[in-house]
Parts: structure tokens; sequence; C-alpha cells
């Protein structure tokens, strides 16, 4: 079994398997909204996750997310996989209730490899505090693997990407570039300790994080995912109808990253993130053309951008550390809308 | 010629391949580059372009043909100095195009004469700097617009094109762009800022 790669069955892996935004949203146009007493948080804004209410305690919070592979070994992949999918009740603010596996699986591979797969998904699960209680399996030649998750959360506790406010600082939990270090793996550029820290990042569950957001009742944040943290930034931007600053040269990076980038190892993900970003955000000139796709990078699993107030930054980043957040940082700040939505310097 | 064989590559390989032979070349020297999927000839052509690279692509069966000369670092800031010594061929005006029909009175005479004017920019002494496409004035910079060909071909002399995304969005013409690239206020407010002269027609 050890020798058997999933990388070997994908192209694309990851958060960067998705579909470009601008042609979502074109197939997306036209359906009928979704409108709903009980809906609290819609596809409207573009948020982390669906919340409906049941009653003045308790709000439902679903999401659904898989993808490829994005490393070798099943066990990591199951983790992983899961791990991002949880990530989206957090960003909600809300805690982990059950979960259903979502399974593709190529029929003629080793059933070892799912069964590892499905392990790494269960223990993560185990370990937000919640349970899976089924799932789904078809055959498809490219194997993928992700949850359909809910969680719970108290209606006047919800963390939206839409209440950001003016003076906020930002805050991010993650470094960025485990794209880049994902595709420089593939073309065998990367060294194993920096791999490992990118896995392991990926691995780690952003529950705490969401707890620390709680305790400090904080109000808006999103995680960084596929659409890269100028992508998401700008999400909230919009939703909250602010504008914000982010500092490229304090944004923490996973070792390696920018040595691939100066290779030319370029993720295509990068550039789709560029064409879906570019009309609404700035790039100083300042900002060099690396730093400035590394901003660009899907992310998959990656870390919260949290709108903090500016008198709780210094606690709640020191309170991160400590929760194993230890790259938490603050990247930038909420101004006032201006004519784009993200402006970096 | 240095040719880039990239065939059979998936991104980034294609554009890790460029990037060396670009450093290897020596400059005003050309690079073919070879690819065979259109994701990365999107991505390999972004990537030089956003490094102010001229590129021409050839399609030739399955196979793309991307041309490419290497000319060199490109200067930070032009407004300042270019404005006073500006070179032979490159001014420092921009024209702002925010109509397809150029002065008042008949349609279709106006759709002429906008015609006649961009024809002409060309053979102009000096080019403009930057062309700026407003509202309906951005049905010029569309596959099908009657100026196309000139508006490319100023393109390639070092024009710098932009349209306003939000008007293509409004118009819902985005797909439909035929020459230069999408833009922001931002950027169409700081060239019309730091322009020697606005051209309004």
């Amino acid at each position: 079994m050890s020798d058997f790669d999933l990388l070997s069955m994908v192209e694309y892996g990851g958060c960067s398997a998705k579909l470009p935004a601008k042609e979502l949203e074109k197939a997306l146009a036209d359906l009928p909204k979704a409108t709903h007493a009980n809906l609290l948080v819609d596809i409207e804004t573009h948020d982390d996750a669906g919340v409906y209410r049941i009653n003045d305690e308790c709000a439902l919070i679903q999401t659904t997310d898989f993808f490829p592979p994005v490393c070798s070994d099943g066990y990591e992949f199951g983790q992983i996989a899961a791990a991002n999918a949880l990530s989206d009740v957090y960003a909600m603010g809300g805690e982990v209730l059950t979960a259903l596996n979502i399974v593709m699986f190529p029929a003629k591979a080793p059933m070892e490899v799912l069964k590892e797969i499905l392990r790494g998904g269960n223990d993560k699960v185990l370990e937000a505090g919640g349970v899976i209680v089924g799932g789904h399996t078809i055959v498809d030649d490219i194997p993928k693997y992700g949850l359909s998750v809910t969680g719970r959360v108290h209606p006047q506790h919800i963390i939206t990407n839409a209440a950001a406010q003016v003076g906020d600082v930002l805050i991010l939990t993650k470094p960025l570039g485990c794209g880049i270090i994902i595709a420089g793996k593939r073309i065998g550029e990367i060294d194993g300790e920096n791999y490992q820290a990118v896995l392991n990042s990926m691995k780690q569950l952003n529950k705490e994080a969401a707890a620390i957001m709680q305790a400090f009742s904080v109000k808006c944040a999103t995680d960084v995912t596929g659409f890269g943290l100028i992508g998401h930034a700008m999400k909230l931007a919009k939703a909250s109808k602010v504008t914000l600053k982010i500092d490229s040269k304090i944004v923490p990076t996973f070792a390696g990253a920018m040595e691939l980038l100066e290779l030319g190892c370029i993720p295509g993900a990068c550039f789709r993130n560029l064409e879906y970003t570019e009309d609404n955000c700035r790039f100083e000139k300042s900002v060099e053309y690396n730093s400035k796709m590394l901003l660009l990078d899907a992310q998959t699993s990656g870390g919260m951008l949290i709108c903090c107030k500016a008198n709780d930054a210094d606690a709640m980043i020191s309170e991160l550390k400590k929760a194993g957040f230890t790259h938490s940082v603050r990247i930038g700040e909420v101004v006032e809308r201006g004519v784009v939505d993200v402006v970096c310097y | 010629m240095k040719t880039v064989d990239a065939k059979g590559k998936l991104c980034p390989v294609p554009l890790i391949m460029t990037k060396k032979a670009l450093g290897e070349i020596k400059e005003d020297e050309s690079l073919k580059i070879l690819i065979d999927n259109e994701t990365s000839v999107k991505n390999v052509t972004r990537f030089l372009e956003d490094q102010n690279l001229k590129i021409a692509t050839a399609k030739n069966g399955n196979v793309f043909e991307l041309m490419v000369t290497k000319t060199g670092e490109i200067p930070e800031d032009i407004s300042a100095e270019k404005y006073c010594t500006p070179d032979d061929k490159q001014g420092n005006y921009v024209v702002s195009i925010q109509r397809n029909r150029l002065g008042d009175g008949d349609e279709e005479l106006g759709k002429i004469l906008i015609k006649a004017f961009v024809n002409t920019l060309p053979e102009n002494s000096i080019l403009p700097k930057t062309i700026i496409f407003l509202n309906s004035g951005i049905f010029l910079a569309l596959n099908d617009s009657p100026v196309i060909d000139s508006l490319k071909k100023l393109e390639q002399s070092g024009v710098e094109i932009l349209s306003c995304g939000t008007c293509l969005d409004f118009y819902k013409k985005k797909d439909e762009l035929g020459v230069g690239r999408v833009s922001n206020m931002y950027d169409i407010l700081e060239r019309l800022s730091a322009a020697g002269n606005v051209l309004y027609p």
C-alpha cells in the first residue's frame, strides 16, 4: 500500500481544483434566490456556510467541501480534506455536530487506500467533537474526498463575512503558500521538512480559533481557501461594504514558497484568482510580483482572516499563538469603503 | 532563436521553463515557446504581459506557438521625465473614448467619424500612451468592432488599452473584449490624472 501514490492520479488538487469563480457566477446568475424567514445567512454574501434558525437559542450551520488529493498518503489526505470541510463551520463561529462522508474512488485503486482516507476523516471529525453519521460513495477515475458538515451556533453569535467595522484590525492565523508548495512537490522542488510543515498546517483544525473568536465577541471573519487571501478578502469587503488594507510585507509565508515563485512555480490558481479579483483590488507598485502571486495563492484548509476590535488585537493574537496558531499576526486594517475592495501595499 | 518545448507539460511547468529560458537569452533576443494546453498558454501569456513583454501567439494544429522578445528592464515610473522629453513615437497623452460615436448630430455620421478617428490614430506621428474605453465606448474594443485591427496595431506598438470593467459587465460584453485588458476606475483615474493631455473625441 505504501507504494501507492494518490498524487499520481490527479492533475489539480485541493482547493485549486475549484471551478473559476467567474464561471460559477454565470451558472448561478439566473437561479431563483432562496429566501426564507429562518435563513439567516444565504449565498448572497458568498459566506463560508449557510445558517438556518431553529429557535432563539439555536441555528444550524450547513456546509460541504470535497476535492482531489493534495498529498500522496491516504490517511493524511483524509485528515486534510476533513479539516478543510469542518473549517467552514468554524468560520461562522460554530461548533461541529455531525458529518457525512462524500467519496469518489476509482474501482481499480486499492481499497486499503480508501480505508485510510476514511480513517483520516473520521479522526478529524472526532477531534472536532462531532460524529460521522453516514455518507455516499461513487466510482470515479479521480479520487475525491470531503464532508458535508452540520454545526450549531447561537443566532446572536453568528460570525459572518458581512460585519466588518471601519477601524477593525485584520488578523491572519495560518501562513500562505500551500498551493505553491503542493505544486512544488509535484515537480520535486521542495524539501521534505518544508513540505511536511504545510501538511501539518492543513491538518490543523480551526476549532480553537473559533472558540477564541467567540471569547473576543468577534462578529466578522472568513477562512482563507481556494480564492486566496485576496479573493476571500474581496468577498468580505464587498459583503461588509468596506475596504481592506493589507500589508503584503507582514503576511506570514510557508518556508520555501518564495523560492518556488522565484523559480516560476506559479500555480494556475494564482492566475485564476488574479483574473477574479483584479477589477476590484489594487496592488501598490511597492508590492513585488511574486508577493502579489503569494497573496493570490489558493489555500487548502487555510487560516482564519479575522476582523478584530483594535483594542483586543494583541490579546487575541497572544491567545491564538497559545492555541497553536503560532504564525498569527495582524496583516492590515478595515477602512471606509473606497473605489476598490482591497488595497495591498 | 531559442525554443522552449513545453508540449505535454501542465502548469506550472511551462511557466518555469519559460522563466528559466528568459533568464538565459540576451537582450533583444527572441524566444519561441511551444505549449499544447490552453490553460498554460493563458497563464504564461499573462505572466509575460505582467513583465511588460510583447507576445505574438500562433496556433499550429494543437500546438500554440508563443513568440516573445526580451526587452530588458522596464523603467519604474515614466510620467515625469517622459513628459519633459518625449521619445520619437510615444507621447504622454491619453485618449478617453466615452461613446461609440464622435460628436453630436446624426448617429450614423458619428459612428463613421469615430471609426475614422481610431483608424487614423496609428498613423499619427505621436502615439497616445493609453486609450481608455468607457460607457458605450467599450463596444469599439470588442471582437466585432470595425476598428479592432487598428487597436491591435496600436497595442503592438506599445499603446496601453484599457476598458472599464463595470461598463463591460453592464453591457454583458466582458467575454467579447477583443483588445487590451479590463480595468477599474482607480487605474483609469490614475492614467487620466498622470496624462499630459487627454483627448475626448
